[in-house]
């Protein structure tokens, strides 16, 4: 069986969400460094593994996919017996619960976090740009009515999409990883709660081999 | 039990999923809330849907958000009747998984702006942005480009049938055409309006189109 290849940046947040399933699965993938800074992945070869020019792209055998958060359930599906379970199989409203904050990631969390991230992190460190302090300061806002509902979802759960760590959970750990580097973890520290859960989910193994492939 | 669905019939995420039970032939009652007085951030239905937005689905004492994990859920449940919209192999469903995710990301915030700038603005009775609706029109006829590309190659975008990847457009596109006036992003591109066509002559499309009007 030909290996998986993940093909994207390890500063791509989108291509963390795929290599942390596959080390959460315990699964065996080249990383293939698509060279962003010159626009590799607007162009050929890379753009016939993504016609939207966007890192990550996907293979397993003759599977080519793209879209961070398909890519991942596909992974999840595909190798539920292996590694860690992270997602539900035989209980469709516990998987439907799990769905639903999937989505609430994806469109209440993923805009202003990953707006967060770029304009405390990326923008200063990678190109010497300011922060745009009404950026920040509209986007924390939003971050904080977000995490105010997480807050109260996690008094009711252990984790997001129910009693056990899942995809749910997992898609988030990209944008905290950055957010907490910046002064916008202050939003998080308020929170006991919400504060428990990133500290849970940031130490797991396998997040933190994602995170070793930033050293290199 | 009747499903209910929160949310007015006029709304592009209320008709997403009222569009996959309709599909599925899954009985329903429509429960209007008002979002012109703001009846999304009252209290009452914040305790349904924290983010104070529409639609929630009520089925027995099993509530559900986010239309996009409805109809994942609904799909599924019913997997066996009516047309299968989740695709069967792990490829076909990884297939459906990715262009509703492109459909999420790639699509939604674009038409989201055409709709808020020309169209919702106005109606309050405030001026929309026309540079961002212009460059946002912009950027959806690249995305667009991409899909007349895929629908070149493919019936439908997933494959070689309907799934929720097509049905997931319908509201958005089907509000850009009447009420943004951009039937032009549609209609200019072969395949995506034969693609069009045909999704938006599906008898449940119909039949959400009549109960609309």
């Amino acid at each position: 069986m030909a290996t998986m290849k993940v093909h994207g940046n390890p500063f791509s947040m989108a291509a963390m969400r795929v290599t942390a399933v596959l080390y959460e699965k315990d699964l065996d993938f080249q990383f293939i460094n698509i060279d962003m800074k010159n626009g590799e992945h607007k162009k050929e070869p890379f753009i016939s593994l993504n016609p939207f020019g966007q890192v990550p792209a996907f293979e397993d055998g003759d599977l080519k996919l793209f879209e961070s958060r398909a890519i991942t359930k596909y992974i999840a599906d595909a190798y539920a017996e292996k590694g860690t379970e992270l997602i539900i199989k035989n209980d469709p409203k516990k998987m439907a619960i799990i769905g639903l904050w999937l989505e609430v990631e994806a469109h209440q969390y993923e805009q202003p976090a990953a707006k967060l991230a770029r304009e405390l992190h990326f923008m200063p460190l990678f190109f010497g740009i300011p922060s745009n302090p009404k950026v920040v300061e509209e986007n924390e806002a939003k971050l904080s009515v977000v995490l105010g509902i997480y807050e109260k979802r996690l008094s009711e759960s252990k984790y997001l999409g129910g009693e056990c760590f899942t995809l749910a959970d997992l898609h988030h750990l990209p944008t905290l990883h950055f957010l907490m580097m910046t002064p916008a973890k202050k939003l998080f520290e308020l929170l006991p709660r919400v504060s428990a859960w990133v500290a849970d989910i940031s130490a797991r193994p396998a997040w933190l081999k994602v995170i070793a492939m930033l050293k290199n | 039990m009747v499903v209910k669905v929160y949310g007015p019939r006029t709304a592009a995420c209320p008709q997403r999923v009222l569009a996959c039970l309709l599909e599925k032939g899954v009985d329903f009652e429509i429960v209007h809330v008002d979002l012109d007085h703001g009846e999304q951030k009252q209290p009452h239905f914040l305790l349904k849907q924290p983010f104070g937005q529409v639609p929630v689905v009520e089925d027995g004492d099993f509530r559900l958000f986010e239309s996009r994990a409805i109809i994942r859920y609904y799909a599924a449940k019913h997997a066996e009747s009516g047309p299968n919209l989740l695709g069967t192999t792990l490829e076909e469903r990884a297939m459906v998984d990715q262009w509703l995710e492109v459909e999420a990301h790639n699509f939604n915030d674009l038409c989201f702006t055409l709709m808020l700038q020309l169209v919702i603005l106005p109606k309050m009775g405030q001026p929309g942005d026309l540079a961002l609706a212009h460059s946002s029109e912009q950027k959806l006829e690249k995305v667009l480009d991409v899909y007349d590309k895929r629908l070149s190659e493919s019936a439908y975008l997933a494959g070689d049938t309907f799934t929720l990847a097509d049905l997931s457009h319908l509201p958005g596109i089907d509000h850009l055409i009447e009420d943004a006036k951009m039937g032009h992003l549609i209609t200019q591109r072969t395949n995506v309006n034969a693609w069009w066509q045909k999704i938006a002559s599906r008898p449940a499309w119909i039949k959400l189109k009549n109960l609309i009007h």
